[in-house]
């Protein structure tokens, strides 16, 4: 078997998540007005305010344009072919597992996030959302003891409003970009998180997200809000079957860490990205963005991206309070006809702010992975120190590795470092490791674990785990 | 005729020349020039908005009347032409955009190689302009280069025959002088045929105490193994407008060092490009910019990776005083078929002062998977375990500064190919840090 076979075989692999579950489902008919939103916020059985923040993004929407600025190709979306609301059809409230459809729980088991209580073990709180609504929410009571609020947004909006009143659109503004407007006009679902001060969370909390419908789109929206001296780890995981259509997922994500919080966030993103030739797939296009309102507060972007058709994502950390450090680990693995545009934002506002970006990008096939950044110092950020590396590693010739990092300096304290290459597996590496004994795969497979260790170490236990697995199932079956 | 724009900003060509386009003595070279000023009329005069604009405001240029300046002006310039004594007998001087012979000397020119300026070599040399001209010249619809095509007088004209070493370098100075908003548009052109090797250092001043535009455009054509070095030296005055464009297309082997140094003018934007075409090219495009009080210079290059084999490599250096502005974006593109490139780029920004801004976008775009490409950009201030060194040594504060910015900028300096442009760039560097510690 040849290096370019070896390295094909390493990289393609089947997706292994592309079933459908048959649920039966209750739907909005397709389109976007402002009855549809009336609609959504009614069936949410919202409060004024909230229905007002939404006719307030539509209104923005309409008059927003679609970026065209990313690294990336697509026909035009219709967005009055979407359908925007999707949901299981059942009972309104479920109050322990036993009553979710069997269905969603034997698709959750398919995907290996058992919801029941074998959960207690590996100490994980699960808010699972199917298509657009929440489906269930493992561990509250024991959360509720410790005085943290994990619940879907729906709920919390109900339950809590004072809070989501203050929070919601306070970091991504309702107008802040054109899927971002979007989303607060429309968003169905997503997980709302609130740490109350001094509590350290008592167990890594977890959302999955799964497209199941093929008209649907999906537009979840995550808040967490982490009070003084508290912290928490949030995992999230995304899956969906295979369409010949494109979906559009355009979820938000907005993290608000007080006075010495820290909040560590990671996601493993394994949407389905479409076939060999590019047929069908998710678009993410995906805000994401974290203040470090306190001083000495923290923010932990840590991001593995292997699926979708198109991904659009820049989590982001504004760094407002003095001390305060902003974190992005990121790898993104594209192959076939995938393309991503995705890489972070660091503001730094505050004095002495830190922030270390890594970012390992892995391109093959006829694939396009663009790292894109921005480094932001601001007047006032007196001392304030930034670090990034981003590495691209092309497989094939027919592939593209493009970095576009923009830096900013309005301080003289401030230190900046900016460091990218782009390179291939070494065939001395290899050559090496195969002298060793190992066969070539396994020698790629080492080589690549190697280049993405520094963003895996990051990952909760779980979580890297997971991804580990992920990157060797692209490594299965390519002995042959 | 003027210019319209997004930003309701007009860019008045009326002025320029009466509008009328200046009128050359060979068919193609006007065809050329008419077709780059209907052109023009079409494109928009860059804003904020356009990307390869985001942080170089030129509304002031577009807001001043410039006239081209009348030949008239010229007469009360002197230029020594042995301030490069390398360069004594090979020195060629524009004035506002037109070639003064007196001003020039050019002697002892062996025989085959050519040093004239462009109007002379349209009527001597037909058959090489035909071939060359405006070949190069991959800036589409980009503003200035179709100004400069369109309005230029004059220029330089370079040829090197096939294995033929000019040992002296050849010196272009372009002076604008005489009165307010005076425009020039100098073009040059330099063809070096096979295995050729020589110098050209280009030296553009003026005075500080006038507001004026120069719009340069350089196109370089190296043959097969052909060497060239290449210095521009920026000293335009405080109140000048400097914009420039080089694009150099590098045959199978050929060899560029190309040296940028940016010292004058209120804004200066410098868009380099290096076109590597034929296999085994290599090229250098190193750049050095002081910027002091409300200075703004804007480097923008172009590494085109188009075949197998070839390197490059960058140096950008930055050194901000003041309430300057700099701005760097260096491309680098590996094209599918460029397999075996190694690409190199680096990027370094001391920031001296409070309210400097400092804008740098090193970009990768990669299609070629057996590549080695790399970028790097620092922004920070003089190293404090080097301060503390040399105050340990009994040296004061500013001193101590001056030392280590000095060194910060000497390594630029230190690879150039002329002595004595050297040696004045190093009192250049030293009269700049004294100016900006005081």
């Amino acid at each position: 078997m040849s290096e370019t076979d070896a390295l094909d075989s390493v990289v393609s692999q089947p997706y292994k998540y592309g079933f459908k579950t048959e649920v039966e489902y209750e739907e909005f008919p397709r389109g976007l007005n402002e009855d549809i939103i009336r609609m959504i916020s009614e069936k949410k059985g919202e409060p004024e305010f909230m229905l007002e923040f939404r006719l307030k993004a539509y209104r923005n929407w309409l008059k927003m344009e679609e970026p065209t600025w990313p690294n990336v190709d697509y026909p035009p979306v219709d967005y009055n072919n979407i359908i925007y609301y999707s949901a299981p059809k059942k009972k309104p409230t479920l109050d322990s597992l036993d009553e979710v459809d069997p269905a969603i729980l034997e698709t959750y088991e398919k995907l290996g996030i058992p919801l029941n209580e074998q959960k207690l073990l590996q100490n994980v709180a699960v808010d699972a959302v199917f298509d657009s609504v929440s489906v269930a929410t493992t561990f509250r009571e024991k959360l509720a003891e410790a005085g943290v609020i994990f619940c879907s947004i729906s709920e919390a909006v109900k339950d809590y409003p004072d809070l989501i009143k203050k929070y919601i659109g306070s970091v991504v503004p309702a107008n802040d970009n054109f899927f971002a407007a979007l989303n607060s006009a429309v968003f169905t679902d997503g997980s709302f998180c609130y740490i109350p001060k001094g509590v350290a969370c008592p167990m890594e909390l977890s959302t999955y997200f799964r497209i199941n419908n093929e008209e649907s789109g999906q537009f979840e929206r995550t808040l967490i809000v982490a009070e003084e001296g508290s912290s928490v780890s949030y995992l999230e995981g995304c899956t969906a079957p295979m369409f010949s259509k494109n979906q559009l997922h355009a979820a938000v994500v907005e993290l608000v860490a007080l006075d010495n919080a820290e909040i560590r966030y990671s996601t493993v993103q394994n949407w389905y990205s479409g076939d060999k030739n590019g047929v069908g797939g998710i678009y993410n296009f995906v805000t994401k963005r974290g203040i470090c309102k306190g001083v000495n507060s923290k923010i932990s972007w840590t991001q593995v991206e292997t699926g979708s058709a198109i991904t659009w994502k820049y989590p982001s950390v504004i760094l407002q309070g003095d001390n305060s450090i902003g974190e992005f680990y990121s790898v993104a693995v594209t192959n076939d006809k995938m393309q991503a545009d995705t890489g972070t934002k660091m503001i730094h506002l505050g004095k002495n702010t830190r922030s270390t970006i890594i970012s390992k990008g892995i391109s093959a096939g006829e694939s396009n992975n663009s790292y894109r950044g921005l480094v932001k110092i601001g007047k006032k950020a007196d001392g304030a120190r930034n670090y990034s590396v981003c590495d691209s590693m092309l497989i094939g010739d027919q592939c593209g590795a493009h970095t576009f990092p923009y830096i900013e300096s309005a301080n003289s304290t401030a230190s900046i470092e900016h460091e990218a290459t782009t390179s291939k597996i070494g065939e001395d590496q290899i050559f090496y490791l195969q002298q060793r004994g190992l066969d070539e795969e396994n020698a790629v497979s080492l080589i690549i674990n190697g280049f993405v260790k520094e963003v895996f170490k990051e990952l909760p236990m779980e979580f890297a785990v997971e991804a580990t697995k992920l990157l060797s199932i692209k490594l299965e079956g390519s002995v042959g | 005729m003027s210019l319209t724009t997004a930003q309701d900003a007009t860019f008045n060509l009326d002025t320029l020349n009466s509008g009328k386009v200046p009128v050359m003595n060979l068919r193609s070279m006007d065809a050329i020039k008419k077709e780059a000023s209907v052109e023009l009329a079409s494109t928009p005069f860059p804003t904020t908005r356009d990307e390869e604009w985001r942080f170089t405001n030129i509304k002031a240029i577009s807001r001043s009347a410039f006239v081209q300046a009348a030949p008239a002006d010229i007469k009360a310039v002197t230029y020594d032409t042995a301030t490069v004594p390398e360069a004594k007998d090979s020195t060629l001087v524009f004035v506002n955009g037109i070639y003064s012979e007196s001003l020039s000397k050019v002697t002892n020119i062996p025989d085959g190689i050519i040093v004239t300026n462009l109007c002379e070599a349209v009527e001597k040399h037909a058959a090489l302009i035909e071939v060359s001209f405006n070949k190069a010249n991959n800036f589409e619809k980009d503003f200035f280069s179709l100004l400069n095509t369109a309005m230029f007088e004059d220029g330089a004209f370079i040829y090197i025959p096939k294995e033929t070493k000019f040992e002296r370098p050849i010196h272009l100075v372009y002076l604008t002088h005489g009165h307010e908003n005076a425009a020039s548009f100098p073009r040059n052109l330099i063809i070096a045929e096979r295995h050729a090797e020589f110098t050209v250092v280009e030296e553009y001043l003026g005075d500080d105490d006038q507001s004026y535009l120069t719009t340069s455009f350089t196109e370089i054509m190296l043959g097969e193994e052909a060497h060239m070095s290449h210095v521009r030296l920026q000293k335009d005055g405080l109140k000048a407008y400097h914009v420039n464009r080089i694009v150099s297309q590098l045959q199978r082997g050929a060899d560029l060092q190309s040296y940028t140094v940016s010292l004058g003018a209120e804004i200066f934007r410098n868009d380099v490009r290096a076109i590597m075409a034929g296999e085994g090219s290599h090229a250098t495009l190193d750049g050095l910019v002081l910027v002091a009080s409300n200075q703004l210079s804007d480097t923008h290059s172009i590494m085109d990776h188009r075949v197998a084999n070839c390197t490059s490599h960058q140096l950008h250096k930055t050194i901000v005083d003041g309430k300057a502005t700099s701005v760097f974006n260096g491309k680098i593109f590996v094209r599918k078929d460029a397999q075996k490139t190694d690409a190199f780029q680096e990027n370094h920004n001391l920031q001296l002062s409070l309210d400097g801004m400092v804008y740098t976008k090193p970009q990768l775009e990669i299609f070629a998977d057996d590549v080695k490409c790399s970028h790097g950009a620092t922004v920070g201030q003089t190293d404090s375990e080097q301060e503390f060194y040399l105050r340990s040594r009994g040296l004061n504060d500013s001193e101590t500064k001056e030392i280590l910015t000095f060194g910060f900028a000497t390594e630029v300096i230190e690879s150039l190919p002329v002595d004595s442009i050297k040696a004045d760039l190093r009192k250049a560097v030293e009269t700049y840090t004294k100016r900006g510690l005081e």
